[in-house]
């Protein structure tokens, strides 16, 4: 199959085993760190650097052993040098982004998107999680194929803010796609583009503080994207300058003056 | 300023009710703790997601059946931040809850949650009542134990055991069956086969864990293990029971329930949670020696002797009738 330069890692359940990535490949979960404003069983979106994190899509033909509805996890890195290759790699990410966004604001969840992976068997699906390593190949270039035939997403619209939050409103998840893209083309820790479900405003400027650039969607945030004011200087930085002059004030205090 | 910070672990099964048990625990806690000046509170996120598993638990009552398959399963680790507070003064407590599975799998993720599992100072066995107690014959028998994952819950508490003796800690282990509203008839249930289901977990399916701690032990007093069966519904009877053949080729237990009266949920025997972790604070606290800071600040606003009293009222109260001690 032709290379689509992205490496992807699908996490799911079978009817008795429970959730864990396909493949005997250790998957980096570096979407914990933002573990504290997202609940990961229900719709996130996460994109940053090179690389993407889609959670909560939930399955609408495959139940586990008590019958919850199964849900998928899809993840991936963008691994490619080739311009043109990466190019078509962002393009197919970007196509992912909006089918999961498409009913999102209607419906709070990813069930558009649900159907791309439930066209995958069933039965190869259990074979992958017990670490059958043919039906985990098959499975992943089942996902490569499915993804490459998204529909093209509509062309974004750039978004004039710098740092931006909103509700799940349609600007809001139109902006959060614009902003996917260039942080995807954006070199590393430069930016970030996410849904997070259980943020609100506040945790949004959190979560931004750490980036250059970014925009967050978040349950009861406002209907159009906002803009956030950067703060003057990081938490960090503001810290240690208070450390500093704690201890030049110290100093002053208690060294004596010829 | 930096503070201890009090462990809890869950180690159950996949699909075992886990989560379920911490919101159950919370639902419980401000009742009770009227009449004293602590408060348990969630920090940060904790509480929006003990919000939307409450949802999910009231949504599994709808239309008069049980449907426990209502309640999404963890894929990811979750740290719940909690603490125990009085005036200002607050002990951060932190539960770790994972997908079951990875003890199960034995998967590479695990090994971060067992160095976790090991620093812990209370760990909690949540137990399927209905798969510990619905089984007859050798090989529902053999199922139960498989699907109640026994084998790794037994290798995992002898490991913890092994470190909370070589590290001189104490620790407790807290069994709790869940879902036990249709084996008591204290809260609503028709039937009292509260005696069976302690024999069936205590006697037979958790015997060899017990054994691993008492082995452990050595016989000094460092280690204990605590029966705390819990209704995390309040409100469902067991209709039936039926163990069938599952795609992994082993039985399972598929169980049905109705919903008793109103389907209003009504929690009994988590707050026995809180006290056992109430307890192992009280006696942490007593030997722990805690920064200068923080005990300048409790010393200034008086609230030490709040947070101490508050501590000792919590240690001093008894279990709940359906708690026993087993070690």
């Amino acid at each position: 199959m032709k290379d689509i330069g992205i490496d992807l890692h699908l996490m799911t359940r079978g009817s008795s085993r429970d959730y864990r990535f396909i493949g005997k490949s250790h998957v980096d979960r570096w979407w914990s760190e933002y573990s504290k404003w997202a609940r990961f069983e229900a719709p996130t979106i996460i994109v940053a650097s090179r690389r993407f994190y889609l959670s909560g899509i939930t399955s609408t033909a495959r139940r586990d052993r008590v019958g919850t509805p199964i849900r998928y996890v899809l993840a991936g890195d963008l691994q490619t040098t080739d311009d043109c290759i990466e190019s078509n790699a962002i393009r197919i990410v970007i196509n992912l982004l909006a089918k999961a966004t498409d009913e999102l604001e209607v419906k709070n969840s990813f069930v558009g998107l649900a159907e791309v992976f439930d066209k995958i068997d069933n039965d190869m699906i259990e074979k992958a999680l017990e670490d059958d390593d043919e039906a985990s190949e098959n499975v992943l270039a089942e996902i490569k194929k499915q993804l490459q035939a998204l529909p093209d997403a509509a062309p974004s619209i750039p978004i004039s803010e710098q740092q931006w939050c909103s509700g799940p409103t349609k600007g809001g998840l139109r902006a959060l796609l614009a902003t996917a893209e260039s942080v995807l083309r954006g070199g590393k820790f430069d930016g970030l583009a996410a849904y997070l479900n259980l943020a609100d405003e506040m945790d949004a400027q959190r979560a931004l503080s750490r980036v250059r650039f970014g925009g967050i969607v978040v349950k009861d945030g406002p209907l159009h994207p906002k803009a956030l004011a950067r703060p003057l200087i990081s938490p960090a930085v503001g810290l240690s300058l208070f450390l500093i002059a704690a201890v030049a004030l110290a100093a002053w205090w208690f060294i004596p003056i010829n | 300023m930096p503070e201890i910070i009090y462990k809890v672990a869950l180690l159950g099964p996949t699909r075992s009710g886990k989560t379920s048990l911490i919101s159950s625990a919370l639902a419980d806690a401000q009742e009770f703790l009227i009449g004293t000046p602590a408060k348990f509170r969630a920090i940060g996120s904790t509480l929006k997601r003990i919000q939307e598993n409450r949802q999910e638990l009231d949504g599994a009552l709808a239309a008069g059946l049980f449907n426990p398959g209502a309640l999404a399963g963890s894929q990811d680790p979750t740290m719940y931040e909690l603490s125990l507070s009085v005036g200002k003064s607050a002990l951060p407590i932190r539960i770790l809850d994972y997908p079951g599975g990875w003890l199960t799998d034995n998967t590479p993720e695990f090994e971060e949650v067992r160095d976790w599992i090991n620093e812990c100072n209370i760990l909690i066995l949540p137990i399927d009542a209905v798969v510990a107690m619905e089984h007859r014959g050798i090989e529902q028998t053999i199922a139960a134990r498989h699907r109640l994952n026994v084998a790794a819950i037994e290798d995992a508490v002898q490991d913890w055991a092994r470190e909370r003796v070589s590290q001189k800690s104490p620790g407790i282990i807290l069994l709790v069956p869940v879902k036990c509203e249709s084996y008591f008839s204290d809260h609503g249930g028709r039937r009292d086969k509260s005696v069976e289901l302690r024999n069936r977990v205590l006697l037979e399916t958790y015997k060899g864990v017990i054994d691993k701690v008492r082995g452990e032990s050595q016989g000094d007093q460092l280690l204990s293990v605590l029966y705390m069966p819990v209704d995390t519904m309040g409100c469902v009877d067991l209709v039936s029971a039926d163990w069938e053949n599952a795609p992994d080729g082993k039985l399972e237990c598929h169980a049905r329930y109705r919903v008793r009266g109103t389907g209003q949920r009504n929690v009994l025997g988590a707050g026995d949670l809180l006290v056992a972790i109430a307890k192992m604070i009280a006696h942490a606290e007593n030997s722990i020696e805690r920064n200068f800071l923080v005990d300048l600040w409790r010393w200034v606003t008086n609230e030490d002797k709040a947070l101490v009293t508050a501590i000792k009222a919590l240690n001093d109260r008894p279990w709940g009738a359906r708690v026993s001690k087993v070690l």
